[in-house]
C-alpha cells in the first residue's frame, strides 16, 4: 500500500468504517510511513476534539414544553381516528336496527354508509397520495420529465410558483387507476398538492357535481374532509384537483397554471 | 368502538415507548439544522406528527432512531433548508487535503501542537463553525459527528448515494478545519504559515 492509497482511506478509518483487512494494511503502512503517520494521528486527534467538543452540544430547556405540544398533536391524531371509525360503526348499526324496523329509514342509513364508502373510495387514494408525498425524496430529473409529459400530454403548464408557493417535488402518479402528475407546492411548512389527470380519464365525482362554486369565470367542486380538502376544477381537456390538509391556505385561489391552447 | 378504541391505544402505546424518546437526539440535531431554536422545535413537532400519522409504514424491529431521522430530514430539505443558497459558496476543494497537518506540524517527533490550540477553543466555537457549514455539508456531519450514525445510515436518511456522502463528510471536515483554524489565527492562538 502506497501512501495516497493509505489516506484515501483516512476518514474511514477514523469513521470505523472499513474492514479489518484495510486497515491491517493501512497500519502496517503507517509504521513505514512517518509522514502519513503524522497525518493519521493528527486527524484522529481533531476528531476526538470535536467529538468531545460536540458531545456536550446540549439540545434544548424547552424539551418538556415540546414535549407537551407533541402529546397534544398525537392526542388530535386519536380523536380524529375514533370519530372516524365510530361513524362507520355507527352507520353499520344502524342499518342493521332499521333494517329490522323501517324501509324509509333505511334508506337514509344506506345512504350514510354509502357516503363513506364514497369517502374511502374516491377521495381516500388522493388524500393518501398527498400525504405520502411528504416522505417522497423529489429529483430533479423526474420533475423536469413530469413537467415535460404533462405540457405535451395534458396540454397543461403548471407554474413554478403560485401565490406565495413554490414548486417543489413533480412525478408520475397511478391514482384511482389513472395516470396523474402529481405536483408539490410549499411555503414554510405548508404544502398543496396539485394532481392533473385528462377529463376524458377522470371526472369530478358524481356526489360533488351538485356543489358547483363559481368564481370569476372559473368552476370549482369543493370537497371537505376531515383530514385534506380537495378541489376539483376542469381546465381544457385536464381536470386539476388541489389538495392540502393545511386549513389556511384557499385553495380557491390556488391556481397552478394554465392550459395550452 | 371499543375495539377501534384499543387499537389507537396500543399503537399509541408502542408510539410512545419506541419514537419519543429519541426526541431528545432529534432536537438536537434540527437545533443545528435549523440553526435557531423555534424552528428546531417545529421541526421536530412536524416530524413526530408525521412520523404518527405513517406510523403503520415502520416495520417493527427495524432501526426507529434512522427512521425518524429520515422523515426529520426530509422535512428539512423540503421546508426549511434557505432557498437561496449559502453565500458561503468557498471552493472546497481549493482546501489542500491536509491543511491542517500543514499549518500546524513542527517536522518535531512525538510532539502534540495541536492540543495547545484545543484547549483554547469553546464548545460555541465548534458548535458556530458547524452552523457555518453549507445546508448540504452541515447535514451529513451533525449526523455523523452527533448523531453517530454510519454512512450507509446517512445515505439512507439523506437519500444520497454512498459516495456522496463520504464526499459531502470528507468536504464538511475540511471546511471545518480550516473556520476552525482561521478563528485560532484571528484570535491570535496560533499564526498563519502561509502569511
Amino acid at each position: 500500500m502506497n501512501c495516497q492509497e493509505a489516506l484515501d482511506l483516512l476518514y474511514d478509518i477514523i469513521d470505523q468504517e472499513v474492514s479489518e483487512i484495510d486497515e491491517a494494511q493501512v497500519r502496517s503502512h503507517l509504521e513505514k510511513c512517518r509522514h502519513c503517520s503524522e497525518i493519521f494521528r493528527l486527524e484522529s486527534s481533531i476528531q476526538n476534539f470535536l467529538d468531545a467538543k460536540t458531545a456536550n452540544v446540549g439540545s434544548s430547556d424547552n424539551l418538556e414544553s415540546l414535549r407537551s405540544k407533541i402529546v397534544s398533536d398525537l392526542d388530535g391524531i386519536d380523536r380524529t381516528e375514533m370519530d372516524c371509525s365510530s361513524k362507520s360503526k355507527l352507520g353499520g348499526t344502524t342499518l342493521f336496527m332499521v333494517s329490522a324496523a323501517a324501509l324509509i329509514i333505511l334508506v337514509g342509513a344506506s345512504f350514510f354508509t354509502s357516503d363513506l364508502v364514497r369517502h374511502y373510495n374516491v377521495y381516500g387514494p388522493l388524500e393518501q397520495a398527498h400525504f405520502a408525498a411528504q416522505l417522497h425524496q423529489p429529483s430533479n430529473s423526474v420533475m423536469e420529465q413530469t413537467l415535460a409529459a404533462v405540457k405535451s400530454s395534458f396540454g397543461f403548464s403548471p407554474g413554478t410558483v403560485v401565490n406565495s408557493f413554490s414548486l417543489i417535488d413533480a412525478r408520475m402518479e397511478k391514482i384511482l387507476g389513472v395516470d396523474m402528475a402529481h405536483f408539490v407546492y410549499a411555503d414554510n411548512g405548508k404544502r398543496v398538492s396539485v394532481f392533473v389527470a385528462l377529463s376524458d380519464e377522470f371526472d369530478v365525482p358524481s356526489g360533488l357535481k351538485d356543489h358547483k362554486v363559481v368564481r370569476g369565470n372559473l368552476e370549482y367542486y369543493d370537497h371537505h374532509c376531515r383530514g385534506c380538502r380537495l378541489v376539483y376544477h376542469q381546465s381544457g381537456s385536464a381536470i386539476i384537483i388541489t389538495a392540502t390538509e393545511d386549513k389556511e391556505t384557499e385553495l380557491l385561489s390556488f391556481i397552478p397554471g394554465s392550459t395550452i391552447i | 368502538m371499543a375495539d377501534q378504541k384499543l387499537i389507537t391505544a396500543e399503537k399509541r402505546k408502542q408510539f410512545e415507548a419506541e419514537a419519543l424518546p429519541h426526541m431528545d437526539a432529534l432536537l438536537r440535531t434540527a437545533l443545528r439544522m435549523t440553526k435557531n431554536e423555534r424552528d428546531a422545535e417545529d421541526l421536530v413537532q412536524e416530524a413526530f406528527v408525521k412520523a404518527y400519522r405513517f406510523w403503520d409504514k415502520f416495520e417493527p424491529g427495524s432501526n426507529c432512531r434512522a427512521w425518524l431521522f429520515k422523515i426529520m430530514t426530509n422535512i428539512f430539505i423540503n421546508n426549511y433548508r434557505s432557498k437561496s443558497r449559502s453565500p458561503m459558496a468557498v471552493n472546497v476543494d481549493e482546501i489542500d487535503d491536509n491543511f491542517l497537518y500543514g499549518q500546524l506540524s513542527t517536522g518535531e517527533k512525538s510532539s502534540t501542537p495541536e492540543q495547545e490550540l484545543f484547549a483554547k477553543i469553546f464548545d460555541d466555537d465548534v458548535k458556530k463553525a458547524i452552523e457555518n457549514l453549507p445546508d448540504d455539508f452541515r447535514m451529513v456531519v451533525v449526523l455523523s459527528f452527533l448523531e453517530g450514525f454510519s454512512y450507509q445510515e446517512i445515505a439512507e436518511i439523506a437519500d444520497l448515494q454512498l459516495g456522496t456522502v463520504k464526499s459531502r463528510l470528507h468536504r464538511g471536515r475540511k471546511l471545518l478545519q480550516k473556520e476552525l483554524f482561521e478563528y485560532a489565527v484571528k484570535n491570535g492562538y496560533i499564526k498563519d504559515k502561509a502569511q
